[in-house]
């Protein structure tokens, strides 16, 4: 088999590449980062019908980066406190019990994302990303009256795959002994990270709705169940992208029936659009 | 903007007023325009409106009935997603075949849509604007004007569609809350608060007014109350006004009422009324006005002020029930092209899809009495009837209101499972002008609930006046 040469200019993603990763998609071979169990504790309390605010502090002291990070966006401008907040207490309660769901995923999520050792300029600013996007997902779910939570929580995983598929890369270098371009990464990014983020969704346990939408989110007319949830991430992911400067990283071309899909009118657009604004000084605030 | 495309006939709004007219109309062979703002056609009714809550309904009425029917001897536990699941996973299903079949009967009948916000662009012109931007003309003899409501929004109601919902983003729930306040006595409201209830969530209705339902017979509403506080811990606080509502920040929506009490609930759904779908209509434009409660007035042929503009359903407000709307929408159409409108009849049943259903028609016992002085009532409680001990819905009763001599039935009213089914037996004895021993000297299949009408029937007929003379004898006596 040939080697790949690293600074190779491809077309497409070369065929032993392919192969391998559609191979360990197949037969479930992936190494799928565990959701850290603090934050699964957190997301799976503020589900429940018991939640409480005494519980919730509680686990948060048992995650220090994870407190910190709460602490640290209470504090910030964007929670409208006025009084310099102290406590993961006084956190909770400023923040609500929400939010804080939020903090802890995109906590995690940055992570895993964060875990991509070498190769980490590849998914720089995904983070970022994916907290604009699942704020956008929010208002397009509110503009339309559904689930403004699942879209949420749709948009801080919908790119998921890609520290996963680095992950896997990883692998596949080390067993054939080369290294492979950042060209090769983007290519498996653009063919499979869809796929493999639907596929740890599952794994963590998520709702298959929610699987679906993220699986399907750059192809939102196939998802069956949760149509609407896959055209609701594909605009967000797009304006989220247009947001951020970074539209030229989306794959594929936007799709404009997209907004016959969600029922949104130019001016309903705009209206979203000029939330960008509030959209981006939030994710600043939890980035910092 | 290019020259105007010219129709017959335009109705705005494809919800079940504006498909009726659109078909009346297509059927006398005129051409149609159908105008639909959102994607798929059926309007609220369809997408968030009497389908989705009737199949959430009916969901949830089957999860309860699996648990009440174990009786201790199988037991049923569902878990929280199982229940959400089901109710979304079905919603859906009901929701596509519905819009389906709406679109292959318009596809049929060759009646042309177009997708898109309409305006008045003048009394027998409007403009379309679609998702893209563009905008088209479009002139026509008469315009339907069919577009519907959306829930009202109350100024001291901070809807956020996350914790403090409307009766459309409640449809897409991806969990069950441990509370829910409801505000609201109405249908929507009485409707959403019995599904959550007997889902097990604990539900508190608050309203202004001392009961619910406030427009049925208070006998029937006292049941609803009574059937409705027996769940879950659920209870109906009247007279009650609302001050403020707000998202405490943490874990729950607060409601503060003026006396002084605040409730807390994890989630709170306003149900307090519907609003005209009139805002981006431009009706200025061609010549018309909306009333202070911001419905379009219409004349008993459904025309407004302007001779060319029709308008039907819930833009002219009450009854604002799918049913009658869609008999407005085929009387507007008719009416419009000077077709036969037919025997139209007033006599409309009002169903409501509580848990129980009830449903009623013709007048109540009040109403009689006021009109003749004294009327004759006959009553039937489910527990009596063998089908309904055999189903496991026995919590249910039938009222029968006969004229004061006991001979005529004036109305009805069924609080229990099949209610909306069971008082078409009644509409078409008031129809026909039936008298109350119809239901006695006929024979109903056994069992079945159709036979608390018998019941009934058998206590008014006991209840009548005694005979002047032997040559009338009391049919009772024919059967017992």
């Amino acid at each position: 088999m040939r080697k790949l040469r690293e600074e190779e200019k491809l077309d497409a993603l070369p065929d032993p590449v392919h192969a391998y990763l559609a191979e360990r998609i197949a037969s479930k071979q992936l190494e799928l980062p565990l959701l850290p169990d603090t934050t699964l504790q957190i997301v799976t309390l503020c589900r429940s019908e018991d939640a409480d605010a005494a519980q919730l502090t509680e686990l948060l002291h048992r995650d220090q980066s994870l407190a910190g990070n709460v602490l640290r966006i209470a504090n910030s401008p964007i929670s409208g406190s006025h009084e310099a907040i102290v406590s993961l207490q006084q956190a909770v309660s400023r923040l609500g019990l929400t939010r804080v769901r939020e903090i802890s995923l995109a906590a995690s999520v940055e992570g895993l994302i964060f875990d991509c050792g070498a190769r980490k300029h590849l998914v720089h600013k995904l983070w970022s990303h994916c907290l604009t996007a699942a704020l956008i997902a929010k208002e397009i779910a509110r503009h339309r009256r559904e689930n403004v939570e699942e879209a949420f929580l749709c948009g801080l995983l919908h790119d998921m795959g890609k520290p996963v598929l680095v992950q896997a890369l990883f692998e596949y270098e080390k067993a054939e002994e080369q290294k492979l371009g950042d060209q090769c990464f983007s290519l498996a990014f653009e063919e499979f990270h869809a796929g493999v983020a639907g596929i740890l969704i599952k794994e963590w346990g998520l709702p298959q709705q929610m699987s679906e939408a993220i699986t399907c989110h750059h192809d939102w007319a196939k998802a069956e169940q949760a149509r609407v949830q896959a055209a609701i991430m594909n605009l967000a992911d797009y304006q989220a992208h247009k947001l951020q400067g970074t539209l030229k990283k989306l794959t594929g071309e936007f799709d404009a029936a997209v907004l016959e899909e969600l029922n949104i009118y130019p001016e309903d657009l705009e209206a979203l659009e000029a939330k960008g604004e509030r959209i981006l000084e939030y994710v600043e605030a939890m980035m910092r | 903007m290019s020259a105007a495309e010219r129709f017959e006939m335009i109705v705005i709004g494809s919800g079940p007023a504006g498909q009726k007219a659109a078909i009346q109309a297509v059927k006398a062979g005129r051409s149609v325009l159908l105008v639909e703002r959102d994607r798929g056609v059926g309007g609220a009714c369809v997408h968030r409106g009497t389908i989705p809550s009737k199949t959430l309904r009916e969901t949830a009425s089957f999860l309860g009935g699996m648990k009440e029917r174990g009786e201790g001897v199988f037991e049923v536990h569902l878990p929280e997603q199982v229940k959400v699941a089901s109710l979304t996973t079905r919603l859906r299903r009901v929701i596509d075949a519905h819009q389906g079949f709406i679109s292959r009967q318009l596809d049929r009948n060759q009646i042309v849509t177009a997708h898109g916000r309409a305006r008045f662009l003048g009394p027998k012109e409007i403009a379309v604007r679609t998702i893209q931007g563009e905008e088209k003309t479009y002139q026509a003899d008469h315009i339907v004007v069919a577009t519907g409501s959306t829930p009202r929004v109350p100024p001291n109601v901070p809807i956020d569609h996350e914790h403090i919902l409307d009766s459309d983003s409640i449809l897409s729930v991806n969990y069950l809350p441990q509370s829910l306040v409801v505000l609201g006595g109405g249908v929507i409201a009485s409707e959403y608060a019995s599904i959550f209830a007997s889902l097990g969530v604990q539900v508190v209705m608050v309203d202004k007014a001392p009961r619910p339902l406030a427009f049925l017979d208070a006998d029937l509403s006292e049941r609803f109350v009574k059937h409705f506080e027996g769940l879950s811990g659920s209870s109906y606080l009247g007279s009650q006004e609302v001050k403020e509502v707000r998202w405490d920040g943490v874990s729950a929506v607060e409601t503060e009422l003026a006396d002084g009490t605040t409730l807390r609930s994890d989630k709170l759904l306003c149900a307090l009324g519907r609003i005209a779908n009139v805002a981006d209509l431009d009706v200025a434009a061609a010549g018309l006005e909306v009333t202070s409660r911001g419905l379009l007035e219409v004349d008993d042929f459904c025309r407004t002020a302007v001779q060319s503009i029709y308008a039907v359903g819930d833009v002219i407000g009450p009854p604002a029930l799918a049913s009658s709307s869609m008999e407005q929408g085929r009387r507007a159409a008719r009416h419009a092209l000077n077709l036969p409108l037919g025997k139209g009849s007033e006599v409309i049943p009002a169903g409501i899809y509580t848990i129980p259903e009830i449903s009623t028609i013709g007048l109540t016992e009040d109403q009689v009495i006021e009109a003749q002085g004294s009327a004759i009532c006959g009553e039937s409680n489910f527990s009596e009837l063998a089908r309904a001990q055999i189903a496991f819905c026995t919590d249910g009763h039938l009222k029968l209101v006969a004229d004061a001599q006991g001979r005529r039935l004036m109305g009805a009213q069924i609080f229990g499972d099949g209610a909306t089914e069971l008082i078409h037996i009644a509409q078409m004895a008031l129809l026909t002008d039936s008298d109350i021993d119809l239901f006695i000297e006929n024979i109903f299949n056994f069992p079945t609930l159709a036979e608390a009408y018998r019941v009934a029937a058998l206590e008014i007929v006991r209840k009548r006046p005694a005979p002047v003379s032997n040559l009338n004898p009391n049919p009772m006596e024919r059967v017992l």
